[in-house]
């Protein structure tokens, strides 16, 4: 019988340094609904006064399909966000196999920084109450500015804690560079 | 004791008896812009957009300004709009012909400066729905009082210094087509000399009668909230948090309650416009729409009646009708009207840029550039700190292990 064991990747000899991950995770998806929710207050309910606008169905007002849609919003938000963080936790972990953090632990941190983001974001865009200017755009680059910002933070701990010394410096760039694409789309998206 | 007792409390009844019977008195009297929406919407309760039914409504209007002697002409416009019995799966493309009646009132000044006062006539009817008096038969009410008014000063003499345009849109209800091919009618100069755009839409329900003209505050939204104060007429500006979202039919790529009636065709053409309203900004924000803070919702259901909207709103609703109407009278026949626009116009801040195509995403590129510059500069900050050593992989130089050494 060959041994095949070498080509196995062990699993990271895992040491948490703070209790996040004994939060339950359940838990810490419902907060982080709530701060999804928080965070996009105003940009809920937007396609469906776009039909009743444009004259396509000009009395269609299923306000009884408004809570729901809040709250489905939130929850498909949650759901995007588990799976986009796997996959991401997916991508990083083959390139820098050293990275000593599990799937559970990066996750338990990435919602943690996200409720952080949301809430802070939220906090922002709370500046129209009390502003007599509003423009939704701005909206989108306090989004990315807080989010950018909360990843910088978050992948520096990480780095600081669970990634080997010889490799910092390659993760940090690598842990980047799906995100900044995506950013970099966006913006495309807008000029195009 | 006692019978001044009995003497102060037969005076406190007779005042009180006295404010009585002068409240009982307001009541009865309903102003002409009520009576002119009240006579048109009962006359007219189906004059759903593009139909013989607003043909008709469109007539009862052209009618009116011919009886004052105002001169007046009807504009035919045909668009495209998507109709179907499902608006995802089953969309069709249908022909539609409308139509716009426009009244003009010249002065006799050597002057091309106009002030056009619109409101849609058409409403959304649907089996179920109510007359549409708050929207907008509310809003042709007041323009055809308006008209009357000035028509009557105007023979007697007392005339503007700038012309009055008013316009009864059609296809209010459709994408803003009647405001759109009215505008697309006038010719560089005409756009130009327009002062300023007068809307009346929806005025009737709500808490509170608002003025909106764009998206920062501006010297003609002043203008009529000095007016209001002169005039002791209730009005807002809009709120703060508009309760913005997408829509394509405003050049900004948004809409809000501000942003949803014919003053955006106007605002697309740089035009100075105001818009009169008097439903809750707080409709487009919440769960539910609220159009009122106190009473249920009347838009599109069969409440929007004028006999619904009494009971519902008393004098609340006649309140905000006449408001909107001694505003925009007063507000055009204020002295320096015509000069105070002229300069709104020069020196009303320009938010172009902020709104531009090339704005947010250049914002959006330069911050990406420089958390690119960042996260390099960390990468190198810990190169320094922590320098890779020198193979520690044991793949290399002689002591390679020989895995194909028993091949040898």
């Amino acid at each position: 019988m060959q041994n095949f064991s070498f080509f196995v990747r062990p699993e990271p000899n895992v040491v948490y340094k703070d209790k996040l991950h004994k939060v339950n995770v359940w838990i810490m998806r419902a907060i982080l609904l709530v701060a999804f929710a928080f965070s996009d207050f105003y940009s809920v309910n937007v396609t469906i006064m776009e039909t009743a606008l444009s004259g396509a169905l000009v009395n269609f007002r299923p306000e009884f399909l408004y809570p729901t849609v809040h709250i489905l919003s939130g929850a498909l938000s949650v759901l995007f966000f588990e799976i986009i963080g796997s996959l991401y936790y997916s991508l990083i972990r083959p390139l820098c196999p050293p990275v000593q953090l599990t799937k559970k632990g990066f996750m338990s941190y990435l919602r943690f920084t996200y409720v952080l983001i949301s809430l802070l974001g939220g906090c922002i865009k709370l500046i129209y109450l009390f502003s007599d200017l509003y423009f939704y755009v701005f909206n989108n680059l306090i989004d990315v500015v807080v989010t950018t910002i909360g990843l910088i933070v978050l992948y520096a701990y990480i780095n600081k804690h669970y990634v080997p010394d010889t490799i910092k410096s390659k993760f940090i760039k690598l842990a980047f560079i799906p995100y900044l694409t995506v950013q970099f789309v966006r913006v495309l998206g807008l000029l195009l | 004791m006692k019978k001044i007792l009995v003497i102060l409390l037969l005076i406190s009844l007779i005042f009180a008896f006295s404010l009585n019977l002068v409240s009982a008195d307001d009541t009865k009297n309903t102003s002409r812009a009520y009576e002119l929406a009240v006579d048109f919407t009962t006359k007219h309760p189906y004059r759903k957009t593009a139909s013989e039914e607003g043909v008709k409504a469109s007539e009862y209007i052209r009618e009116f300004f011919e009886n004052l002697g105002i001169e007046n002409e009807v504009q035919k416009f045909t668009y495209n709009a998507v109709v179907s019995d499902n608006y995802y799966y089953n969309t069709v493309v249908e022909k539609r012909d409308d139509q716009n009646v426009v009244g003009k009132i010249k002065t006799n000044k050597d002057t091309a400066d106009t002030v056009v006062i619109g409101a849609h006539y058409d409403n959304t009817f649907e089996s179920g729905t109510g007359t549409g008096f708050y929207d907008n038969g509310s809003g042709v009410g007041i323009m055809l009082a308006l008209a009357e008014q000035f028509k009557k000063e105007h023979d007697e003499g007392k005339i503007l210094p700038f012309n009055l345009t008013f316009v009864a849109f059609g296809a209010g209800e459709y994408a803003l087509r009647g405001s759109e091919h009215f505008i697309s009618k006038l010719k560089g100069e005409e756009i130009n000399s327009i002062l300023l755009y007068v809307n009346l839409d929806t005025i009737a329900g709500g808490d509170n009668l608002y003025v909106y003209s764009d998206e920062v505050k501006t010297m003609q939204e002043d203008y009529f909230l000095n007016i209001a104060r002169k005039s002791g007429v209730k009005l807002n500006p809009p709120p703060a948090n508009k309760g913005t979202f997408y829509a394509s039919i405003s050049k900004l790529g948004y809409a809000h309650a501000g942003l949803s009636s014919d003053n955006v065709s106007f605002m697309n053409r740089d035009i100075l416009s105001v818009s009169f309203s008097s439903f809750n900004w707080t409709a487009f924000v919440s769960d539910v729409m609220d159009e009122s803070a106190v009473h249920e919702n009347v838009l599109g259901t069969a409440n929007d009646s004028a006999k619904s909207i009494d009971e519902i709103y008393g004098d609340s609703a006649k309140e905000k009708v006449d408001g909107a109407y001694t505003l925009v009278y007063n507000g055009l026949r204020e002295g320096g009207f015509a000069d105070y626009m002229r300069r709104a116009k020069r020196e009303n801040t320009d938010y172009s840029l902020l709104t531009s195509r090339y704005f947010v995403p250049a914002i959006g590129a330069g911050f990406l550039i420089i958390v690119i510059a960042v996260i390099l500069s960390l990468s190198k900050n810990y190169a320094k700190k922590h320098p890779p050593k020198k193979e520690d992989s044991g793949f290399s130089g002689e002591e390679r292990p020989h895995v194909f050494e028993e091949f040898d």
